[in-house]
Formats: structure tokens, sequence, C-alpha cells
């Protein structure tokens, strides 16, 4: 199925996977041989300009920026992976039941969703957090209850769609349970939306992540997270602008490579 | 397995419907769709179901194959088999029922299938649901269910997807799949509508050919009428909700009492050359 995917010269998928496998590449190289400790401070690497030691050059504890950037990539990627998890899981499970039931379970369960969703995520993340607390895991936790809603809306559709399909009645016709029904016949028939939302939610949650971090309540200092380094560079931006640049870089293929090859399997 | 049905066993009442009601409640006023449907299924015959459209057969097929909702609908009488009342039982009573002991064909074969899964796990599911059967045993059995239906090479046909195929396999696929566990009822809803007239003349060759072999007791419901009169040994005509008129097909046919049924008859296109 790859090959014949590659073989359509779909372009969106080859510059994603391109672009991924670059961004992979980059974490595991944060994981496995990071050139320095990303929270060693040096007072006489204070803003060190780009050199063969430090490419991205240091910042302004001399902190080693490609250090920090492979980090904060794969704290930003942990965060985002785990909240598309819980929020695809739970969308599931919520969309498939009311979806697939309808009635009062329906009615309640999606005014309750239509009530979280009427927060912007952000706005309700922030309240969990301060329920909460700061910190890598409570960010995850409360932005993947953040993207339930959303997840759950599409899931939903795509089982009211399904459950008045033949099929669907054939199944019940052999003695298929609910339970069978749902997840053996329904759900790998939605699977090309499923996917689609799964790519455009991870990005959302990529931005999210920067943007909590951004505003100081995500990834704890001095630990690093593209976005806390955005927003520490914004004070730098003019005298060391490569502080803002890679960051900044690394979010967009970050999210550039995902919502590509979200696009590319979306259309098989 | 033993084939031959002997007389007696021929006469057994397989399935009783005794005055099926049948009422949706969710339309602005409630409208019932089947009056007083009484119906007799014995082992081994083919009983066909006639009407137009919106005359209430498909309802009542549906009704005797445990797929109305639950929920919206006021549904009065009996139906019984093997001394369980299907329209009233609890949902696992019915369920072990449904695809074992009764099967059912639909009119359109492709939208039947799941579009996802190969036809080999679709044939194989009522085995996975009702019978406890090694991986071995059931790759034989479907072997052996879509040989039943002479479908030219099933090793091929197991590992397609359902647009792979042609409508008339995908019917073959749909009647295997109802068939595998030996139902003793097949309800067939208007399976050969979507066909063509050679594919057809096929499809109902090997209805006939299950019946006889395996003695499974047929309800044949179509708007074809010649259909009816080469296939069925008795026939409902129903209008409107109504039974409107039932008997041996040939008594029917020959005699009919009721003028509606007399209208359908000559309806029947005839070739003078």
């Amino acid at each position: 199925m790859i090959k014949k995917l590659f073989k359509n010269k779909n372009l969106n998928l080859i510059i994603g996977t391109v672009i991924v496998a670059i961004m992979v590449l980059f974490m595991l190289v944060g994981i496995f041989a990071i050139p320095y400790e990303s929270t060693d401070i040096s007072a006489s690497l204070k803003f060190a300009p780009m050199s063969l030691e430090h490419p991205f050059g240091c910042d302004n504890f001399g902190r080693d920026i490609l250090s920090r950037v492979m980090e904060g990539t794969i704290a930003t990627f942990k965060v985002a992976l785990g909240t598309v998890i819980i929020g695809t899981f739970f969308g599931i499970i919520i969309g498939g039941v009311t979806g697939y039931f309808g009635g009062i379970i329906d009615e309640v369960l999606m005014r309750v969703i239509d009530a979280v969703f009427a927060f912007p995520s952000i706005l309700l993340a922030l309240l969990f957090i301060s329920i909460l607390g700061s910190g890598t895991y409570q960010v995850t936790i409360a932005l993947g209850i953040a993207f339930v809603p959303s997840f759950s809306r599409i899931v939903r559709a795509e089982f009211l769609k399904a459950k008045n399909m033949d099929y669907v009645r054939m199944a019940r016709l052999m003695g298929a349970s609910n339970i069978r029904i749902m997840f053996v016949h329904i759900l790998p028939n939605i699977y090309p939306v499923l996917i689609s939302s799964i790519m455009i939610g991870f990005n959302n949650a990529v931005l999210a992540e920067a943007s909590m971090s951004y505003l100081g309540i995500g990834v704890q200092p001095p630990e690093p997270s593209l976005g806390r380094m955005l927003s520490e560079a914004q004070t730098y931006i003019f005298k060391v602008p490569n502080y803002a640049l890679f960051p900044g870089i690394a979010v967009i293929l970050l999210i550039l490579g995902f919502s590509l090859l979200g696009d590319a399997l979306g259309e098989k | 397995m033993d084939f031959v049905m002997s007389e007696n066993v021929s006469k057994d009442l397989l399935l009783k419907v005794t005055d099926l009601n049948i009422e949706f409640l969710d339309r602005s006023k409630p409208s019932t769709v089947v009056y007083d449907f009484d119906l007799e299924l014995r082992a081994g015959e083919i009983v066909g179901l006639v009407g137009e459209s919106g005359s209430g057969k498909s309802m009542s097929a549906l009704a005797i194959a445990g797929l109305l909702s639950r929920k919206d609908m006021n549904k009065r009488g009996e139906i019984l088999y093997n001394g369980v009342d299907m329209l009233h039982c609890d949902r696992n009573t019915l369920r072990k029922i449904q695809g074992n002991e009764i099967g059912m064909i639909f009119q359109e074969p492709l939208t039947c299938l799941n579009p996802v899964q190969k036809i080999y796990k679709q044939v194989e599911e009522p085995l996975r649901i009702h019978q406890n059967l090694t991986k071995e045993e059931r790759y034989k059995k479907v072997l052996e269910a879509l040989k039943g239906v002479e479908l030219a090479d099933p090793e091929t046909v197991m590992n397609q997807y359902p647009h792979e195929l042609s409508g008339g396999m995908r019917q073959r696929v749909m009647i295997a799949t109802a068939m595998i566990n030996e139902p003793r009822i097949l309800i067939a809803d208007e399976p050969t509508t979507a066909l063509d007239v050679t594919i057809q003349a096929q499809i109902i060759k090997l209805l006939k050919k299950l019946n006889k072999e395996r003695g499974t007791a047929i309800l044949f419901i179509s708007h074809d009428l010649g259909l009816i009169n080469n296939l069925c040994e008795r026939v409902l005509v129903m209008k409107g909700g109504y039974i409107v008129e039932s008997g041996k097909t040939e008594d029917v046919f020959n005699n009919p009492q009721k003028e509606y049924t007399q209208n359908l008859i000559k309806a029947i296109p005839k070739i003078n050359i």
C-alpha cells in the first residue's frame, strides 16, 4: 500500500515523509547523541555566534541552542503525542457511543461536549492546569481533555453516517454485539477521516504546547521546550536572531511535515 | 449430513407469525405500516411475499429477522420461533437466533458488504460469533460455503475486497454468509432486483438448490410475480400493510379472488409473437 502511494507521485506524501523523517532523526540524535547538556550554563559563551562547536550559537545563559532545540523538540513532540492519544482515545469512545446509540446518552454527552467546546482550548487547558498544577504531564492531560470535544464530534458524525449502512445492519443480523459492530465493523471504515483529524490534531497540539510554554505554564525551566525558547528569545530578537530562528523553524517543520503527511494519507 | 428430508420433518412448523402490527411513533403522527400479518413457515418450503413498494413487505421481513429498532416503534403480535417470541425477547436471546437460525440477504449486495474487510473475514463473521471453532476449521467451512454458492475461484475471492467483485459474485458471497451456519430459515428481500436477468436466473437456481439440499425454508420477497410463480409453493399478496390474499401459488395465480391480485397478474408482461 505504501509503495502504491509513492508510485502515484503524491508530492505531499513525499515532502511530508522527508520532513517527518528529518525531524525524527533530529530527535533521535537528541536522545542518543546530544552534543551538549542542554542546561549547562557558561558565562563565557553568552550569545556566542554560530560556529563549528555551536552550530546554532548560544543563548543568554551560554547554553548550546542546538542541544536545546533538540530537547525542546522532543518535549514538544511528547506533549503533542500524549495529547493526541488522550484526545483520540476518549474521542472515539464518546463519539462512538453517542453516534451509535443516540437517544438520551447522545443528548446528555453531546451537551456536555458542547459546553466544553464553547471554551477556547487554551483557556480550558489553563483552567485544568490551575487545578492540576503546571508541568509536562499536567499540560499533556489538560490539552488532551481540551482536544476530546473536537475528536468526539468527528467520530460521532462518522458513526452516525455508518450506523445506518446496510453492512452494519448485516452485521447485526449475523448476531454481532453492539461493541463488536462499533469496533470491528464501523471503526475501520472511518479510518481515513480519523487519520487526517489525528494529524491536524497533532499540529494543533504542537502549537498549543508551544503557546502554553510560551505563557510559562508548560515545560518548566530550565528544561527546554520550543515555545519557552521562543518566548525567551523574544527579548533578544534583533540582537541574536538565531536564538528565535531555530526553535521557530523546528516548530514549523514539525507542523508542516505532519500536516502534509496527514493530507496525503487522508486523500487515499 | 443427511439432506434428505422425510415427509414428517418437512411438515415441521418453523416459524409462526400471528397478528403482527408495526406502528412507527417517530413521525409527526403515528402511522401503522403493517396490519395483522400472519405467516406460517414450514421446513423446506419457499413462501413468496408480493406487493408494490410501500406495501409493508420489507417491514414484515425486517421484523421477522429481528432488525426493527426497539425505540420509536410500537409492535404488537407474536413471532414464534422454537417457542421464543422474537418480537419481545431480550437482545441476547435474539442474537443467538440471528445469523445462526435465521439468515437474510438483501437487495443491494454492494452496500451490504463491509467495504474495508476482505471477503474471507465477512463470510467468517457468523462462525466467529456463534461457534467455537479453530482457525483451520473456520477456514475449511468458509471455503466450503464459498464453493457451495458456486463461486468459480473461492481461494481468490476470499482475499478480495467487495469492490473487486461483480454484482452476481457479491450476491453469492452474501448468500454464503447468510448460509454458513446452516440456518433453518432464509429471508431473501428482493435478492435479484439489482442484478441482470441471466445472473438473476443463476441466483434463483442457487436458492432452489440450497432449499432442496439443506431443507432451508425461504421467505422470498419480490415484486416480480413471474419469479414468484416459478419459485414458490405458497404466496402472500400484500397491499397497504394488509395481506390481501394468500394460498398455494397455483391457486392464487389461476384463480385470484381479489381485484388487486387480478390486476397484479394482468400486469405481468406477456410476449405474444
